[in-house]
Parts: structure tokens; C-alpha cells; sequence
């Protein structure tokens, strides 16, 4: 079976170690961008399973990405997680209304991300049992 | 009347014929009854052993929920640890990466941000035992970040070397962290307000303050040993 794909989107190096200190037990191959336009050709070009997508990025922010993401036939089904410091109830309201599938809050909880990956991945038993 | 004493014999016959087959009958239902008797108490055994391995089974079930609640509550604990010391090496790598003094200093805003939660934070510098030189900020205006150094009240925290935090005062100064060199203060980084959707510090913050307390200072005074030999050089 081939492993999942998950495109770590962030601009700073800090969350993107983060994330894959946290992800590095289970059977992903991580891809990285630095902003959400790179987000956008990769996510294209490449299919990931997954998008774990921050909010404020130099260029492009996360917002505008999961908009042009969601507007494309071939990506529009890709799940993606928004990874933000803005817990606020209408930054929140802005990611469900461009088409994100879920989202954490920095700093990041690592159960809480692990579960939601392996969840959306739907792989959590694998995952665990490995 | 040999004919009436015939017909007397053979009514007692019959009768005689009957009452046998009567008792014959009663035998055999006396004996399916004690058959049933004793499928009775069988049965009736049996279900006490059945609900005795039954409540055996439960028993089992029970202690075996409790195991798994343990396992479930030891594996998070495991996990909640695993995360403090992710939080703990990322940050010890992420500031030695770096002998650049703005690289250093953009490790340490990242840690504060992404790690601990506020996105209001000062980091100062101190020349000499003289006061303490804003060397970066992040979401703060200056005029608060001069007014606040100038006040005593920092200022004293600040040369007692000693972590400070205050889980009370959200809006003004969460933490004070000493930045130390061999037990010299050389700077200090100040947190403000803490991210909305973190209500407090969490004892893992305590620690990544212990580690930049230490680790930001050495990467710090890396930092100006390389620029002073860059320029020697």
C-alpha cells in the first residue's frame, strides 16, 4: 500500500520541525512550502493526502491557498487542516467558509493533531497498531 | 343366574384389567417425572454455573475496561510527554541552528510565538552591569515596551536572575526570563499577553522558559563572539 502524502505548508521553520517531530512514528511522507503559493503549485503538482495549512504566510496567506485549492477539480477534495495562532471564533468562521476540513491552534497540541491526521487519513488503527 | 355371576366376573376382569393398566400407566409417569426431577436439578445446576461464569465474565470485563482505561490514560500521559520534550528539542535545535545574531533572535521570537503561545514579546539585551537594550519585539509598540524597562518593577525582576511569571496578569507581563551566561544576567526576554485560546502557561512552558533562560543566552553570546571575530578576522 503506498504511503500517505502530507504537505506541511508553513513559513516558519519552528512549526515545521514541529510537525514533523510529531508525525515521524507514523507511515507519512512529508513534503514542505514556505508560503501559500508554493502551497498551491505543490499541492498540484504533487496530489498529497493531506494539507496541514498556517494562516499568516509572507506572499500568500493560507486563506487565499485553501480558496485557490478548493477551486481546482484536481485538488479540490484534498483535505486540509489550517494550523493558526488565531483561535478567535471569526478566523475560525474564514477557514470553514474557504474550504478547510479542520483546524488546530498553535501551539500545537500533538495528540490533538496526531488524532485529527489519522482520523482524516483514515488509517488511525494502522497508525496505532504500528 | 350363571349367566348374571358370568357377566360379574368379567366386569371385575376388565375392571381388574384396567386398574393394572392404570397403575402400569401411573409407573411410567412416575418415572418420566423423576426423570424431569432430576432434568430439573440438572438444569437448574447447570444455570448456576452459567451465572456464575457469567458474573465470572463480567467480573473479567470489568478489570479489563479498568486495564485498558489505565493503558489509554498511561499511552496519553506518554504522548503528553513525548510533546513537551518535541516542544523542548525543537527549541534547543532551533536556536543553535543559527550563530547569526538575527537568526537567533528570529528563533527566539519563533519559540515564544509558535511554542508558548503569546504574540506579544520583547527581548533584551544588557551591555555591561547598564541597563537593558531592546534587541527585538514582536506585537508591541515601543512607547509600551520603553515605559515598561524603564519602570522598577522589571527591572528588579530582571537582576534577581530569576524566572518570574504571573498567571494573573494576562494583560500585562506573563513572564520574565532572565537570559544567563554563567550566572550573569545578559538580557531578558518579557512575554505580554498570552494567544486568546490559551488561558494559561502550562508547566511545559515553565520548562522551555527554563531552556531558553540557558540556551537563548549561550546562542545569544555565540552569536556576538562570532560577529567580534568576523570583524577581527
Amino acid at each position: 500500500m503506498p504511503r500517505k502524502k502530507i504537505l506541511l505548508v508553513d513559513d516558519s521553520s519552528t512549526i515545521v520541525m514541529m510537525e514533523k517531530f510529531i508525525l515521524r512514528n507514523d507511515p507519512y511522507d512529508l513534503i514542505v512550502a514556505t508560503d501559500g503559493e508554493e502551497a498551491v503549485r505543490k499541492t498540484i503538482a504533487q496530489q498529497p493526502d493531506l494539507i496541514l495549512l498556517d494562516v499568516v504566510m509572507p506572499r500568500m496567506g493560507g486563506f487565499e491557498a485553501c480558496r485557490l485549492i478548493r477551486e481546482n477539480a484536481a485538488t479540490s477534495a484534498i483535505p486540509i487542516i489550517m494550523v493558526t495562532t488565531r483561535g478567535e471564533a471569526i478566523n475560525v468562521e474564514t477557514g470553514w467558509v474557504t474550504g478547510c476540513t479542520d483546524y488546530v491552534t498553535k501551539p500545537i497540541n500533538a495528540i490533538e493533531l496526531l488524532t485529527k491526521v489519522r482520523s482524516l487519513l483514515g488509517d488511525a488503527v494502522q497508525a496505532v497498531a504500528k | 343366574m350363571s349367566g348374571g355371576r358370568s357377566y360379574i366376573s368379567k366386569a371385575r376382569e376388565e375392571q381388574q384389567q384396567y386398574v393394572n393398566s392404570l397403575l402400569h400407566e401411573n409407573e411410567k409417569l412416575r418415572a418420566i417425572a423423576a426423570m424431569l426431577e432430576s432434568d430439573v436439578l440438572r438444569a437448574e445446576e447447570q444455570h448456576r454455573a452459567a451465572t456464575a461464569e457469567l458474573q465470572r465474565l463480567l467480573d473479567r470485563f470489568e478489570e479489563i475496561a479498568c486495564e485498558n482505561k489505565r493503558f489509554a490514560d498511561e499511552h496519553q500521559h506518554i504522548e503528553q510527554q513525548s510533546s513537551n520534550l518535541a516542544n523542548l528539542y525543537v527549541a534547543s535545535y532551533q536556536l543553535h541552528t543559527s550563530v547569526e545574531r538575527e537568526g537567533v533572535l528570529t528563533a527566539i521570537q519563533e519559540i515564544v510565538i509558535n511554542l508558548i503561545g503569546s504574540e506579544q514579546l520583547a527581548i533584551y539585551e544588557r551591555n555591561g552591569d547598564a541597563e537593558f537594550r531592546l534587541a527585538a519585539s514582536f506585537g508591541l509598540d515601543r512607547d509600551r515596551i520603553t515605559a515598561f524597562v524603564a519602570g522598577e518593577y522589571a527591572v528588579e525582576k530582571l537582576g534577581e536572575g530569576h524566572i518570574f511569571s504571573d498567571p494573573d496578569d494576562r494583560e500585562t507581563l506573563t513572564a520574565c526570563v532572565p537570559l544567563q551566561v554563567a550566572d550573569r544576567v545578559i538580557g531578558a526576554i518579557l512575554v505580554f499577553r498570552l494567544l486568546e485560546h490559551k488561558p494559561a502557561l502550562q508547566p511545559v512552558d515553565h520548562e522551555l522558559f527554563e531552556l531558553l533562560s540557558v540556551h537563548a543566552s549561550t546562542a545569544l553570546y555565540c552569536a556576538s563572539l562570532h560577529a567580534t571575530a568576523t570583524v577581527e578576522g
